[in-house]
C-alpha cells in the first residue's frame, strides 16, 4: 500500500502483465538498487525478486553499511526500512539526498501513518510502501523510476 | 409590684415591636399590646375573650385547646419555654410565618401563659431565598461534578485507546515483518523466471519459518493474556536466581557480585513460573550493559513478604520509558519483541507478588522481585503457611 506517490505517471501502470512483456521488460538496462533492512529474511527475498527481474541489487542490515555502500557506488534506487538498529530510513534517506540529490528513495515501513513516513515523503521519498508489501505496485515504480 | 413599676411594665406593653398575648389555661386572650393589631389586623378589644385560636390556621386551629389540655395533664412543654416558628393567621384569612415564644406564669393561683410573637415573613423569604441560591448551587455542583466524571471517563477511554494504538503499533510491527517476507517470498515462487531448486527450497523455509516467527508472537500476546494459575509452594529463591544466573549467557566483562543473605525465608511462588520472571530481569540486566558492569543479587524479609533484587550498571531507564516498560510490545532493545516485563508482571501479579523498579540513567536499574513470605524458616524444610492452599485455585 502506497501512502503517498510525490512524482507517479502514467508508466507506473504500464507493468508488464505477461512473460513476454517481462522478458522485453528485462531486456532492457536496469537500474542500481539498494535495499536496506535490518530483517535478514525480507532483504533475502527482495534481493532475489529484484535481481530475477534484472537489477542490479546490494542489501544491507543496517544504516552504517548502507552509507558505506552509497559512499563506495551511487543508486539509482534506494529502498529504506524505517525501524532499524543504528538510523531510522528517513533519518537514512536525509543523509544519502544530501551525498545524492538525485537518487529515487522508498521507504517501507510496518507503520505507514507514522510522523516518520511523513518525514520521508517531506525528505524527498518517492512513496512510503507499508509492509507486507504489494511487489507488482513496487515494480512499476521501479520501472517508473527507470524511465524517468 | 409598686406603681411605678406596673407603670413601667405598661409602657413596655403599649410601646413594644413585638406582639404580645396572654392567654388563660382555656386558650382565652386575658391580654394584648397594641403591635397585635399591626401583626394580625385584629382590634385588641374584640380580641381579649376570644380563643387565641383565631389567631392560627386550620389545624392548629381546631387542635391548639388539645395542646394546652395536653399540657396541662402531662406537663410535657411543646412550645412553652422553648419557643419555635409557627404560622400565624390574620383576621383577613391570610396567613405568615412567627417566631412564638411562650413563657407560663402564674397571678393570684390562676396559671397564664404569655406569648411573645415577632413576624419574621422577611426572615423566612430570606431563608427561602438562600435555599434557592443553595438548591441552584448544589445543582451546580452535581452538574459541574457529572461533567467532571465524564471527563475523567473520557479520559480513561483516551487513556486506553492510546495504550491499545501503542500495542497495535507494536503488533503491527512484530508481525508485519514477517508477513512482508512471506509475500515477498511467495510473489517469488509464483514470478520468478530463473528460480533454482535450491532458491525454490529457500523460499519455502523463509515461509515456514516467518510463519513460525508470527505463530511465536501470537503465542506471547495469549500468554501474557492467559496465563495459567499458578501452583504455589514454599521455596527458597536463592537457588533458583543462582541456577538462572549461571544458564545465562554472560559476557566476561558482566560481574556478577553475590549478596544473597546465608539464610533466608522461603516464599511462595510457583516454582515454573518464577524462573521465567528471574529470567527476563536477568536477561535485561546483562543487555542494559553491552560494554560490561556488575550485576548485583541481594534480598530482603520482612514479615509479610520479602524480595530479591537484581541491580545493574547499564545505561538506565528513562522516566519516559519507565511507565511502559511493562507494557505488551514496548521495547527499547532493537532485536526485543517487547513481552519479557509484559509477562514478568502478570507471572507476579499472579503469584501475589510485584514488580519494583528504581532507575537512573547512567546510572543503572533495580528490579526487585517482591513475593509473599511462606514462613520464617531459613533451611527451607519448615511447613508452609496454612492458607497456602488457597493460591492453588487462584
Amino acid at each position: 500500500m502506497a501512502l503517498r506517490l510525490k512524482s507517479l505517471t502514467l508508466a507506473s501502470f504500464l507493468i508488464p502483465s505477461n512473460r513476454n512483456d517481462w522478458d522485453r521488460h528485462l531486456s532492457a538496462k536496469h537500474n542500481r538498487i539498494l535495499i536496506v533492512d535490518d530483517h535478514q529474511d525480507i532483504c533475502a527475498s527482495m534481493r532475489d525478486i529484484l535481481d530475477d527481474v534484472g537489477y542490479e541489487v546490494v542489501v544491507t542490515g543496517n544504516a552504517n553499511d548502507a552509507l558505506e555502500q552509497v559512499d563506495l557506488t551511487p543508486f539509482d534506487v534506494v529502498l529504506l526500512d524505517y525501524q532499524m538498529p543504528d538510523m531510522n530510513g528517513a533519518a537514512l534517506l536525509r543523509i544519502i539526498k544530501q551525498k545524492q540529490k538525485a537518487v529515487t528513495a522508498f521507504l517501507i515501513t510496518a507503520y505507514a501513518g507514522s510522523t516518520g513516513a511523513q518525514d520521508a515523503l517531506n525528505i524527498g521519498a518517492t512513496a512510503v510502501l507499508q509492509k507486507p508489501i504489494n511487489v507488482v505496485e513496487l515494480l512499476g515504480y521501479l520501472a517508473d523510476a527507470e524511465r524517468a | 409590684m409598686d406603681k411605678q413599676s406596673r407603670a413601667l411594665l405598661a409602657a413596655i406593653m403599649e410601646t413594644a415591636v413585638d406582639s404580645i398575648i396572654v392567654i388563660d389555661s382555656a386558650g382565652i386572650v386575658q391580654l394584648a399590646n397594641p403591635a397585635t393589631e399591626a401583626l394580625f389586623g385584629v382590634v385588641v378589644a374584640d380580641l381579649v375573650g376570644q380563643n387565641v385560636n383565631v389567631l392560627m390556621p386550620t389545624p392548629h386551629q381546631e387542635a391548639h385547646d388539645g395542646y394546652l389540655r395536653n399540657y396541662l395533664t402531662t406537663g410535657v412543654a411543646k412550645i412553652i419555654g422553648i419557643g419555635r416558628e409557627v404560622i400565624g393567621r390574620r383576621k383577613d384569612g391570610s396567613e405568615f410565618p412567627l417566631h412564638l415564644a411562650v413563657s407560663e406564669i402564674s397571678v393570684d393561683g390562676q396559671r397564664l401563659f404569655a406569648g411573645i410573637i415577632r413576624d419574621i415573613t422577611h426572615l423566612k423569604a430570606a431563608e427561602t431565598k438562600l435555599q434557592e441560591m443553595n438548591d441552584v448551587l448544589e445543582q451546580r455542583v452535581q452538574e459541574r461534578t457529572a461533567e467532571l466524571h465524564a471527563a475523567q471517563a473520557d479520559l480513561i477511554r483516551v487513556e486506553k485507546l492510546a495504550t491499545l494504538g501503542q500495542v497495535s503499533g507494536g503488533i503491527a510491527h512484530e508481525i508485519r515483518n514477517p508477513l512482508n517476507a512471506i509475500k515477498t517470498s511467495a510473489y517469488y515462487l509464483l514470478n520468478a523466471k530463473h528460480a533454482t531448486p535450491e532458491k525454490v527450497a529457500e523460499h519455502l523455509e523463509r515461509i515456514d519459518r516467518q510463519v513460525s516467527s508470527i505463530d511465536h508472537v501470537v503465542t506471547a500476546l495469549s500468554d501474557v493474556a492467559r496465563l495459567p494459575d499458578p501452583h504455589v509452594e514454599s521455596c527458597d529463591l536463592r537457588p533458583i536466581v543462582r541456577e538462572v544466573v549461571r544458564e545465562t549467557s554472560l559476557p566476561s566483562q558482566v560481574l556478577i557480585d553475590d549478596q544473597l543473605p546465608v539464610t533466608f525465608p522461603n516464599a511462595l511462588f510457583d516454582t515454573k513460573q518464577i524462573p521465567i520472571v528471574i529470567r527476563n530481569i536477568i536477561r535485561n540486566a546483562r543487555d542494559s550493559m553491552p560494554d560490561g558492569g556488575t550485576m548485583t543479587l541481594s534480598a530482603l524479609a520482612n514479615n509479610d513478604e520479602l524480595s530479591i533484587s537484581i541491580k545493574d550498571t547499564g545505561c538506565g531507564i528513562s522516566a519516559e520509558n519507565m511507565s511502559r516498560i511493562t507494557e505488551p510490545l514496548f521495547s527499547t532493545k532493537q532485536a526485543g519483541m517487547g513481552l519479557g516485563l509484559a509477562i514478568t508482571k502478570a507471572i507476579l501479579d499472579k503469584n501475589r507478588g510485584r514488580l519494583e523498579v528504581a532507575s537512573s540513567m547512567g546510572d543503572g536499574s533495580t528490579f526487585t522481585i517482591v513475593l509473599p513470605v511462606a514462613n520464617r524458616s531459613t533451611d527451607g524444610s519448615a511447613a508452609e503457611k496454612p492458607d497456602t492452599g488457597k493460591f492453588l485455585n487462584t
